[in-house]
């Protein structure tokens, strides 16, 4: 790659990054709306689980487990909803087929996309925080490692990503509904340890969890805010990991370019909402 | 507009509603697995956080039963709801909208008939949630539980649509749509106390929900699902959420209809 398709690829990344932002945050009102909202939702979930919770139990361990579990599931929500779904709103808005006829790879968007839902990513744990601090207790979290919990949290992003390259393909070769996508969206962190620390979880999930990729980054990220132990030695777990992400990630990227390819040879489908 | 016309409307809207889902295999498994994915998910997380026996000391119900129930709830009670908003906004989106408006028919009596189809499908879904989990834990007397948790939940979604109504025009009228509709949603149920009693809710976010009537009707389930039976308190709060659906249907008609004058006054809009 020469320094001028860097600078186009650059600009290619800026200008997505600009139309998203003006798009979702400021034309569209989203982040006011879109914030509210969420308050309300983590309110509504948050509420009933402190129900469980004995007189005796420390408040702020069980903060500091629902921190981590909106944590991890905002960004398995923003790996659905922001990149995956995406395929199917430049679908249906018919803006596939321009990006196609520009000759650059339509993955470029996610360059401008992914920076954003970051900052989305950043905003939510900060809600989250607040709301469990005003319901619960304020959350009892370490980092003691820093670039420890950095790496984690991108072996995290890693790997959602790679999953949202998947359900992408999924959608612009098929068409996905969007319940089965939404079910998927909740089941997935649940069975795979996102929620859960896995020695919490019952023995033949803990299992299933650690066949997939998604239960390594979420066990790393709770060890290195020292909520919870993790099953097997943290560095182990730490480069099986990666090892595993980027082999996933590399799947994610083959097949999104098969996706492509047969959709050139087929044309664009239409995407179906539900 | 007589009622064999009313009627005939409600059996158009149904053969439409039923048709999406049953065409749409992966909907209908949704349907199905929606409310044991959020009881899971609740339970799992809380359980979790202390475990089962401390939330039977709390509420006084087993978690299970109390969150299927509020699950199934949460699907049912936003029926009209979620219906009136979304498929005006639907029909605006796909350029249908001045089509409907166009039509003689009162859009209020359209909207009322919206959400009967969708009503009636969610509540065939307690068949699938409810039933299994009730019959579980009580043995054959789930079965009656079940059916009497069903019934309510109509009278829930039925007493609730008036205001169902209101809100859905004022996502209408706001103009803010789908982001004004995602947060009136969660509010509601946040007031309605589907997922957390109401009597634990602060005092002012408590008195609020005396002007919701899905808060009064959900309430009811909740003591019926805990004592097995029926109070004067529980009598009381039917009557108060019948006469607030009353006292509200009024101010839903002209709701409904002022979003209708903005819309012919403004025209269509992309």
């Amino acid at each position: 790659m020469n320094s001028r398709s860097i600078k186009a690829l650059f600009r290619c990344a800026s200008a997505s990054l600009k139309a998203y932002f003006l798009s979702d945050l400021i034309r569209a009102k989203g982040a006011v709306f879109g914030l509210i909202g969420l308050g309300i939702w983590l309110i509504i979930f948050i509420l009933p689980m402190t129900l469980f919770a004995s007189a005796t139990t420390d408040r702020s361990v069980i903060a500091a487990y629902m921190l981590s579990g909106i944590m991890v599931f905002s960004i398995y929500s923003i790996g659905t909803w922001d990149w995956g779904w995406e395929m199917r709103v430049l679908i249906n808005y018919g803006i596939f087929e321009y990006v196609m006829v520009t000759g650059v790879h339509p993955l470029v968007i996610y360059l401008g996309l992914v920076p954003l839902s970051l900052i989305w990513i950043l905003v939510i744990i900060g809600i989250g925080y607040s709301v469990i601090s005003a319901f619960v207790a304020v959350p009892k979290i370490i980092i003691s490692n820093i670039p420890l919990f950095l790496l984690a949290f991108l072996l995290l992003i890693v790997v959602v990503l790679s999953y949202a390259l998947i359900l992408g393909t999924t959608t612009m070769l098929t068409g996905t509904s969007g319940m089965v996508v939404e079910i998927v969206s909740w089941i997935l962190p649940m069975a795979t340890g996102g929620f859960v620390p896995l020695k919490l979880m019952p023995e033949p999930l803990r299992t299933i969890a650690l066949y997939t990729p998604f239960s390594y980054p979420a066990e790393v990220l709770r060890y290195s805010m020292g909520i919870s132990e993790t099953v097997m030695d943290p560095n182990l777990m730490f480069i099986i990991g990666y090892a595993y992400a980027l082999a996933f990630l590399g799947f994610g990227i083959f097949l999104y370019n098969y996706g492509l390819k047969k959709l050139l040879r087929e044309g664009v489908k239409t995407v179906s909402a539900w | 507009m007589r009622f064999s016309e009313f009627i005939e409307l409600v059996k158009v809207e149904y053969m439409m509603v039923a048709a999406e889902i049953l065409r749409r295999k992966a909907a209908l498994f949704t349907i199905v697995a929606w409310p044991y994915v959020l009881m899971l998910f609740v339970v799992i997380i809380g359980s979790i956080m202390g475990g089962f026996t401390y939330f039977q000391q709390n509420v006084g119900v087993n978690p299970l039963l109390f969150f299927i129930t509020g699950s199934y709830l949460l699907m049912t009670s936003l029926a009209f709801f979620d219906e009136i908003a979304s498929r005006f906004l639907y029909d605006e989106f796909i350029g249908t909208l001045p089509y409907v408006i166009i039509s003689p028919t009162s859009k209020v009596v359209l909207a009322l008939t919206m959400g009967i189809p969708r009503l009636i499908i969610n509540v065939l879904m307690g068949l699938t949630s409810l039933i299994p989990i009730y019959v579980y834990l009580r043995g054959p007397q789930g079965v009656l539980d079940a059916f009497v948790v069903i019934l309510l939940s109509i009278f829930s979604a039925l007493t609730f649509a008036t205001l169902a109504v209101i809100f859905a025009s004022i996502v209408l009228i706001s103009g803010g749509k789908w982001r004004a509709m995602n947060i009136l949603r969660p509010l509601m149920l946040l007031l309605s106390g589907v997922m957390y009693p109401r009597y634990l809710l602060p005092l002012i976010t408590k008195l609020i929900t005396g002007f919701v009537p899905l808060a009064h009707s959900v309430e009811v389930i909740q003591l019926f699902i805990r004592y097995n039976t029926f109070s004067e308190y529980m009598f009381m709060l039917m009557g108060i959420a019948t006469a607030l659906a009353i006292i509200y249907l009024p101010i839903s008609m002209k709701g409904l209809r002022a979003w209708e004058l903005k819309y012919i006054k403004e025209g269509a809009k992309t």
